[in-house]
């Protein structure tokens, strides 16, 4: 199965390129304001990873290569799931590098540091929106999920500054005077636990939509 | 005689064509030639084989086990090669093969770079720089390396020319040789099988026509010419695929009896190919006077 994720990276030598890209023009963009920058990175590249490695199969009719060789349809699926926080990993691991060498060099950039807030958002958020996008993606094929993926990626991006500004403001109602109260650990571990127990059903629908899949 | 693959009663339906209820099998140690027109179920019966396919009813075994039960144990021991790669334009041959060689249980590394060097592939090469001919050598390496016993081939050779189509048929020859192993070899161009075929399967709008020794198919039929008298004053003999002009008839004749019947009154008798032989099945007139 590691050899899948694998593969999904090295298809993307590409994609790595911009990578950085997006960590410049992010950190560049979103200098002064009160939000973690990382998180929308992550969910960026996470988001432009995914739809790439899937782009991929579809152009090679993969799907039909791995179905004729002693490959379970569900690591297939899985490999796809992992790869979400490998992205995410890559990301961070991208973010951080350019965050020393802003330093080393001295460019006036304030690159924000990565925080577990902000790392759970960024893990939180590519959860939701693959967990959306996979079992479209298994049981319609790439093309079905492409239109539906742009979207996600939108409402999320917009979702996740305005979470950001309205938590920051302090001003909402009800729900984030709970979550004022309570620890940031409470509300992070409790924000987890609901991603992976979404993301769980999204795998076991994946999985029923992939194994009924014809090619 | 043990068979390596049993297909019986099969049948799967589309919105605009039907395998019907289709039963052959495979035995151990040759090669079956797999032929019909385009769009006659070929690559349906493959896909079924290889589960890509649900099958709406019948029975499937490989090497004696159920293809879905076992599906992996079979696919363990199943070389392919399709018409098209699959494989990641953007990846190199090493690369693809560092990705595959980990699915099979019994990946030979040594047979795998003995192929590579016999079909002179360029390991560093990315996939899309490949030309087609280069490509299905690399679908026919990987095939032949992790032990396999069943080589299933859909249409491998369209596209290719002849230098390649023979390397490739070459190999296969070779194969065969392990009474082991099997070659299912689904293509319409039939002169390759004209060459290293010993079973013949024909297909025809979703049904199998017949399924048999290739020579015996040779022998048992006949390209028939002749005046359309002759044809009209013929007894009880079994022809398919009349074609009639003004100046006479050419028909295919299905058994030795008919044959001689037509030779007696004087008609042209030639030894048919293949082709011959699935083009007048597929022609769709056929007489039982």
């Amino acid at each position: 199965m590691f050899n899948l994720i694998l593969k999904d990276i090295l298809i993307q030598k590409k994609t790595l390129a911009y990578l950085w890209f997006y960590v410049i023009i992010f950190s560049i963009a979103f200098q002064g304001m009160d939000m973690d920058t990382f998180t929308v990175i992550a969910v960026t590249v996470t988001y432009q990873m995914v739809n790439t490695a899937c782009a991929y199969e579809d152009k090679a009719g993969s799907d039909i290569m791995w179905n004729s060789m002693p490959m379970n349809r569900k690591k297939i699926v899985l490999s796809k799931y992992l790869s979400v926080f490998i992205y995410t990993v890559i990301a961070a691991l991208a973010y951080m590098i350019f965050a020393i060498l802003i330093n080393l060099i001295g460019i006036p950039i304030k690159v924000a540091p990565i925080t577990i807030t902000g790392l759970a958002a960024a893990f939180i958020s590519t959860i939701l929106m693959n967990g959306i996008y996979f079992p479209v993606y298994f049981k319609f094929g790439y093309m079905s999920a492409r239109v539906m993926s742009t979207i996600l990626f939108f409402i999320l991006f917009a979702g996740i500054m305005s979470l950001a500004q309205m938590a920051n403001s302090k001003q909402s109602g009800a729900l984030f005077k709970t979550f004022n109260n309570a620890s940031d650990l409470q509300i992070i571990s409790a924000m987890i636990v609901a991603a992976l127990v979404f993301m769980l059903i999204s795998y076991i629908l994946s999985v029923k939509f992939y194994n009924n899949r014809e090619f | 005689m043990e068979n390596i693959l049993e297909i019986k009663n099969l049948s799967k339906s589309f919105k605009d064509f039907t395998l019907k209820n289709i039963s052959f099998s495979l035995p151990k140690g040759f090669i079956t030639g797999f032929i019909g027109p385009n769009g006659s179920g070929k690559t349906t019966t493959i896909k079924l084989i290889m589960n890509l396919l649900k099958k709406d009813s019948g029975e499937i075994k490989v090497f004696g086990l159920d293809h879905v039960k076992h599906e992996s144990e079979v696919k363990n021991r199943i070389g392919f090669v399709y018409d098209e790669s699959h494989f990641y334009e953007e990846l190199t041959v090493k690369e693809m093969k560092r990705t595959i060689a980990p699915v099979y249980d019994k990946w030979d590394e040594q047979q795998f770079q003995s192929y590579i060097e016999k079909f002179g592939l360029p390991q560093n090469k990315r996939i899309k720089d490949l030309s087609r001919g280069m490509k299905i050598k690399f679908s026919l390496a990987i095939a032949l390396s992790h032990n396999a016993d069943l080589l299933i081939m859909d249409e491998p050779t369209s596209g290719l020319d002849p230098l390649v189509r023979s390397e490739i048929l070459d190999i296969l020859y070779a194969l065969i040789q392990d009474e082991n192993k099997g070659v299912f070899f689904s293509t319409h161009i039939t002169s390759d099988l004209d060459r290293i075929a010993d079973f013949i399967v024909m297909i025809n709008d979703g049904e199998i026509l017949f399924c048999t020794p290739k020579d015996e198919l040779l022998e048992n039929h006949a390209v028939l010419k002749g005046s359309l008298t002759l044809l009209n004053t013929a007894g009880d003999l079994n022809l398919t695929g009349i074609r009639k002009s003004s100046y006479g008839f050419e028909a295919l004749s299905m058994d030795k009896n008919t044959t001689a019947e037509f030779a007696n009154a004087g008609a042209v008798i030639d030894k048919p190919t293949l082709e011959d032989i699935m083009l007048f099945y597929t022609r769709k007139e056929h007489l039982h006077v």
